[in-house]
């Protein structure tokens, strides 16, 4: 009788194990059907393999200066043109992808990190608690984000650590929302209640049972999220806030390339055209994302 | 609806009590001691212990906090270290530059958002629908200093229609307003893509309801059935993002007063980080804020004219 009842168990496990594997390849099929997603996923990859292959395509120095060669129209030398010191605009395009990369997805990597779980704190224990931390997002709400990114940057300086920090503390608390109202949502639901008369501590419930549920729209934040992180590091290093020159970012050239406007234009349009692909790559990577893991949110 | 009014204001006196203390403390985290900074290495100890004595810093902190705390809730942010006039009073000074883009630019944002959401949802999966959404999306990735140089060497350098900075003669209205204009455009344009793509998926739902069948069914016009039928509730989620894209309309405002070198807030606030100018950074941030909260709650109080079964608690 208990081998009977066990190889019920074992065969209902291997059932539910068929149905996931399913389930995730038909989500597979339908990304790939997402012209969106498809999109995304194909800029992302083209961003993500310029920064990583950038010593090897990198056609010049990105810091050297060439006092020779300054403001050179695009040509076979320099197919993006000088910039007022002579160096190479591509190559300081394709290193100044690092920098876009790395704030934006370890700023976005921080910011959920802190944010989640103090959204997700907040929904769970409801009471004081979210009233205490509640109060918290919204001081920090108060502030426009990249209000709060150039403050910090004025308070700590200038550095690719600092300007990580101040991205991911100017996101903490979207994160924090988010996590917060869909935590309500889902600790009202029944597994919860079981859960919990089953005897479950607080951390097993949030880890096996809140965490798996609220995961998805966290996934579609975080991939849009991406976009703007990126657009916060290059406002400030528009603004002559972000990492210190002379190390190469898209923002930075494109506050050089505004001053050059008339003489040398190609300096502005190259940073504004890879800035805003790469935000492009990210908005349809979260679009595509959404309409397929979110069919409520499916755009009509 | 007043009791609910008052409510709102109650509640965002804990956030904006919040504010300052952050604000007390994240400049009390810079590396270096201020008294210095405004002195210079060279002065001598006793220069530097009176300043610091006149500044209050040789106080404990939570004294410093609480002086500070009461004094900020008079407005008073101390003197600014560049030119000595009070931070709050240069704040006020900037602020109608500031307005006048901000308003302007949402008016352009509406009426550009509403106005393109609208002809997409109408004229679905057509050329318009195709081109209205690319636009949207290209626009929703750019950032906003980025358009803005786009619009200055297109409509200002090339085409020469536009000035390309500064805020014209103060005396000569039409000027002012000319000048006003692109800063404004590139703002609204910027917003508008959030608002139009919010209008056309709202608008689309909506026009399914069947309520809007009824209103098709009994032989109601085009015209009355999208503007009188289906707009109104379509509107609201389009209220919810204006309402929290004032935010990016704030940030928008800082970077376009750099790119256009118009006075205001922002242009306050950036030239304060340069010259860590703390009562200056203190004072401006603390402003944004207060108007970021206030229109919040006004954004608020306007869904319960649009949606009355939107209760307010």
């Amino acid at each position: 009788m208990r081998e009977i009842s066990r190889q019920i168990v074992i065969e209902k496990q291997s059932l539910r194990q068929e149905e996931e594997k399913v389930r995730q390849s038909e989500l597979m099929i339908e990304l790939l059907e997402s012209k969106y997603f498809v999109l995304g996923m194909i800029i992302f990859t083209s961003i993500v393999l310029m920064a990583v292959l950038a010593p090897f395509i990198s056609p010049y120095d990105p810091i050297e200066q060439n006092m020779r060669e300054t403001l050179q129209p695009p040509s076979s030398k320099h197919l993006f043109g000088t910039d007022p010191f002579g160096r190479d605009v591509l190559s300081r395009i394709i290193w100044g992808s690092r920098i876009s990369l790395v704030v934006g997805i370890l700023s976005v990597f921080f910011a959920a990190l802190c944010g989640v779980p103090l959204g997700v704190i907040a929904g769970y224990f409801k009471g004081k608690v979210d009233l205490i931390l509640s109060r918290l997002i919204d001081v920090m709400l108060s502030f426009p984000g990249i209000i709060l990114a150039i403050v910090i940057m004025a308070v700590l300086g200038q550095s690719l650590n600092n300007v990580i920090l101040a991205v991911s503390i100017s996101m903490i608390p979207r994160f924090a929302r988010i996590a917060r109202g869909q935590t309500l949502a889902v600790r009202e639901k029944e597994f919860i209640q079981a859960a919990v008369s089953l005897g479950a501590s607080h951390l097993t419930i949030i880890w096996n049972h809140i965490l798996p549920n609220i995961l998805t729209p966290l996934i579609v934040q975080s991939t849009l999220s991406l976009g703007s992180a990126i657009i916060i590091e290059a406002s400030l290093s528009f603004l002559g806030l972000g990492v210190q020159p002379p190390t190469p970012t898209w923002g930075e050239m494109l506050n050089t390339g505004r001053q050059y406007l008339y003489t040398a234009p190609w300096i502005a349009y190259s940073a504004g055209f890879f800035i805003t692909l790469t935000v492009l790559g990210f908005n349809l990577l979260g679009d595509g994302l959404r309409d397929v893991l979110d069919p409520k949110m499916r755009r009509i | 609806m007043l009791k609910y009014i008052m409510k709102r204001l109650l509640l965002a006196i804990p956030t904006l009590l919040g504010v300052i203390t952050l604000l007390f403390f994240v400049i009390r985290l810079a590396p270096g001691d201020p008294v210095l900074y405004i002195l210079g290495d060279m002065a001598t100890s006793e220069r530097v212990a009176a300043l610091r004595k006149e500044l209050g810093l040789d106080k404990p902190l939570i004294v410093q906090y609480i002086e500070f705390m009461s004094k900020a809730l008079r407005g008073d942010f101390g003197r600014s270290f560049s030119n000595g006039m009070p931070a709050m009073e240069r704040v006020l000074k900037s602020f109608p530059y500031t307005l006048q883009l901000a308003v302007l630019g949402t008016l352009i944002a509406i009426v550009l958002g509403l106005g393109i959401g609208i002809m997409a949802a109408i004229n679905r999966n057509s050329w318009i629908d195709l081109i209205s959404t690319t636009a949207v999306i290209l626009i929703a990735s750019m950032p906003i200093f980025w358009l803005a140089i786009l619009l200055i060497d297109s409509l200002s350098v090339q085409l020469g229609i536009f000035p390309v900075q500064g805020v014209g003669d103060p005396e000569n209205p039409f000027s002012v307003l000319w000048h006003l204009l692109l800063p404004a455009i590139t703002l609204g344009l910027g917003m508008s893509a959030t608002i139009a793509r919010m209008t056309r998926s709202s608008l689309l739902e909506v026009l399914n309801e069947d309520y809007v069948r009824t209103a098709w069914s009994k032989g109601a016009s085009k015209y009355v059935v999208i503007f009188e039928h289906a707009l109104r509730n379509a509107l609201i989620p389009v209220v919810t993002i204006i309402g929290l894209n004032f935010g990016y309309l704030l940030g928008g405002t800082v970077l376009l007063e750099t790119v256009f070198s118009r006075p205001g807030l922002g242009t306050l606030l950036i030239e304060a980080v340069y010259a860590r100018d703390y009562p200056q950074i203190q004072a401006s941030v603390f402003f944004f804020s207060l108007v970021f909260i206030m229109v919040n709650i006004g954004v608020d109080i306007l869904y319960s004219f649009l949606d009355p079964r939107i209760k307010l608690r």
